[in-house]
């Protein structure tokens, strides 16, 4: 069902989402907009096409402790498990589809990522369309679109002065019922199936510019080509594409210890620093820039398809704003179409 | 047992082994505290377990021992890097932290009633002792036996009682040792395991061919068994990447599609030959 809340009960709802549990939402801090734990709605930015930083950092955040251990002439180890529950206010689409890949690495197959799984589960995702796509975002590319709802437990729409809002999951039906009764009023069916057809079919230019169909294949055979040699020489191998990505999930196990006890945690790694592969017998199977940046982007495009039927990118582009050299996937597939067509 | 996967469990050192002059290979043998942890740690030969050694790190490691003797579990290391020093520190008695089992195994189905051909370089000869004992330990069901075991001098030999005298000792099995540089003591052959395999010569008729050992070796072997015939369907090897995690989350083992830690480490060389050359 569809439903409306004007913004004044929009604040409303937020303040007391605030009140009662974690909330995260997009903060303006020194000209940056980033997710960020807030105590009251007035913090809020609502004016940004994208934050910064993703819902990554709050479901799979950079650094989190597993686990405890004494090693004094004994050893016992105890298990840490993740903290409170969490909701999350304005994530854009993209981000909402790139939890879903994240989950087919950390959730599914024989082991599951259980930190993450208990995240997930703890934590609410409230959606909000774009109105503005910014001029590197290019999700359209990958079937995706501005209005894109899926994984979101409520759905937002700015619709003039108030919001269309759908509740699509149990969790988000708990919150329209809960903190949120009386807040929200039925929408009229017709106006508001209109307001979500006109953000799926939002214009979204840099997307046109981006032509993912088939990218997969084209990579099946290309792991010998050139191109990789010249593409990653501009490489800084600084990480920031992997840093501010939401769908890379790469992570190192470490101790830190202080006479007989300490903590495990694991902390975000990325494939493009020069030890993420080196083994202990001095031996890397990706010894340089080029390996490492063959890595990522055959990854993201063929690897990740041929195992999980999607490809791990989503088309945010915060690597098309923020790689310090203009190395970034949407690039790399039209330099890859490129080299294909001339062959 | 730990709910998180990456969480390991406690388990006690009960005997360490020297293997090599040197003592930079050990084997350390180790039982679960947790009786229940021990009775479910069900393994196969070919897979890994993740040892811990707490304020230091984890590394993954081939488990030797063979699942057909119960009870515990054995880990043949060569101290290499910051947590196989520490490991190679330790003492009879000690505690570690041990999670697993990782991986896919040997194809023993495949194996079956076939000849078999074992070939390891230095500590490679690890996972293949897990193999070579389970097969043994199941005589019949198997064919005939060559172990071709090949180490840079008589002092990096590893388990040498049952490579010099106790594998011997079956029926219708030969082992085979070179090393690459004699000693005074050495009477035995003295060469390279390739050029070795070359001449122990088996056959590839009904057989299947397994080998293990460093990059460098793999890889002459490979062109060895080639030229005896041995088609890439009828040779199994093992890759060897960083891990970190073992449950195919952190990323960083992959060759390809594919994560060594839990779509590997066993490889027919018809697979290999499907991934990148990347390892």
């Amino acid at each position: 069902m569809l439903l409306t809340i004007t913004a004044d009960n929009l604040k409303s709802l937020l303040d007391k989402l605030a009140r009662d549990s974690l909330l995260v939402a997009p903060v303006l801090e020194d000209g940056v907009t980033r997710l960020k734990p807030v105590k009251a709605a007035s913090e809020i930015a609502l004016d940004y096409s994208n934050t910064a930083t993703s819902i990554k950092d709050f479901l799979f955040p950079q650094s989190e402790d597993l686990l405890r251990f004494v090693t004094d002439g004994t050893l016992s180890i105890e298990e840490i498990k993740p903290e409170r529950a969490q909701v999350a206010f304005g994530i854009r689409p993209c981000d909402l589809a790139s939890v879903a890949l994240m989950d087919k690495v950390l959730t599914t197959g024989e082991y599951a990522d259980t930190h993450y799984q208990a995240r997930r589960k703890n934590t609410v995702l409230i959606g909000l369309a774009c109105e503005s796509p910014a001029d590197t975002c290019f999700c359209t590319s990958y079937g995706y679109n501005p209005g894109h709802s899926a994984g979101a437990d409520v759905m937002l729409y700015k619709d003039g002065d108030q919001y269309l809002a759908e509740a699509l999951s149990d969790k988000g039906r708990e919150v329209v019922g809960g903190p949120g009764e009386g807040l929200f009023k039925p929408a009229d069916e017709a106006a508001g199936q209109a307001v979500k057809k006109a953000y799926a079919e939002k214009e979204v230019p840099f997307g046109k510019e981006v032509d993912v169909e088939g990218i997969d294949q084209l990579l099946d055979n290309f792991f010998d080509d050139q191109y990789w040699d010249d593409v990653s020489k501009k490489c800084l191998g600084c990480g920031t594409c992997t840093y501010v990505c939401p769908t890379c999930h790469c992570f190192l196990l470490t101790d830190e210890a202080r006479g007989g006890e300490g903590l495990r945690f694991r902390c975000w790694d990325s494939c493009m620093f020069a030890n993420y592969t080196k083994m202990a017998g001095g031996h890397n199977p990706r010894p340089s820039k080029k390996e490492r940046v063959r890595q990522r982007f055959m990854h993201k495009l063929n690897y990740y398809p041929h195992r999980y039927h999607s490809y791990l990118c989503t088309g945010c582009g915060r690597c098309v704003a923020m790689c310090p050299v203009g190395l970034h996937i949407a690039g790399v597939i039209k330099d890859v179409k490129g080299v294909k067509a001339h062959a | 047992m730990p709910e998180n996967p990456l969480v390991p469990s406690v388990a006690t050192i009960d005997r360490i082994t020297p293997e090599t002059a040197a003592s930079d290979v050990k084997t350390f043998q180790v039982t679960f505290d947790d009786p229940a942890v021990m009775e479910r740690f069900n393994y196969m030969s070919g897979q890994c377990a993740m040892l811990s050694m707490f304020g230091v790190g984890e590394s993954m490691i081939s488990i030797t021992s063979s699942p057909t003797r119960r009870g515990f579990l054995e880990f043949s290391v060569k101290r290499t890097g910051r947590v196989t020093d520490v490991l190679h520190e330790a003492v009879e008695g000690q505690k570690i932290g041990v999670r697993g089992p990782y991986g896919n195994h040997f194809p023993l189905e495949m194996l079956k009633g076939k000849n078999l051909v074992f070939i390891g370089g230095g500590i490679g000869l690890a996972p293949l002792r897990s193999l070579i004992n389970n097969v043994l330990d199941n005589r019949k069901e198997y064919g005939r036996i060559d172990v071709v075991y090949g180490a840079r001098s008589p002092g990096d030999l590893c388990f040498k009682y049952e490579v010099l005298e106790n594998w011997t000792k079956y029926e219708n099995a030969q082992v085979h040792v070179t090393v690459d540089r004699g000693d005074e003591t050495w009477t035995g052959p003295v060469g390279f395991v390739p050029a070795f395999l070359e001449q122990v010569n088996p056959s590839p008729r009904d057989a299947v061919a397994v080998t293990c050992g460093p990059p460098i070796m793999i890889k002459l072997v490979l062109q060895s068994l080639a030229k005896l015939g041995f088609t890439d369907d009828q040779i199994v090897t093992t890759l060897e990447m960083k891990m970190q995690c073992g449950v195919g989350k952190c990323g960083r083992c992959n060759v390809g599609d594919k994560y060594v830690c839990i779509d590997g480490p066993v490889f027919t060389l018809s697979q290999l030959k499907q991934l990148p050359p990347e390892f």
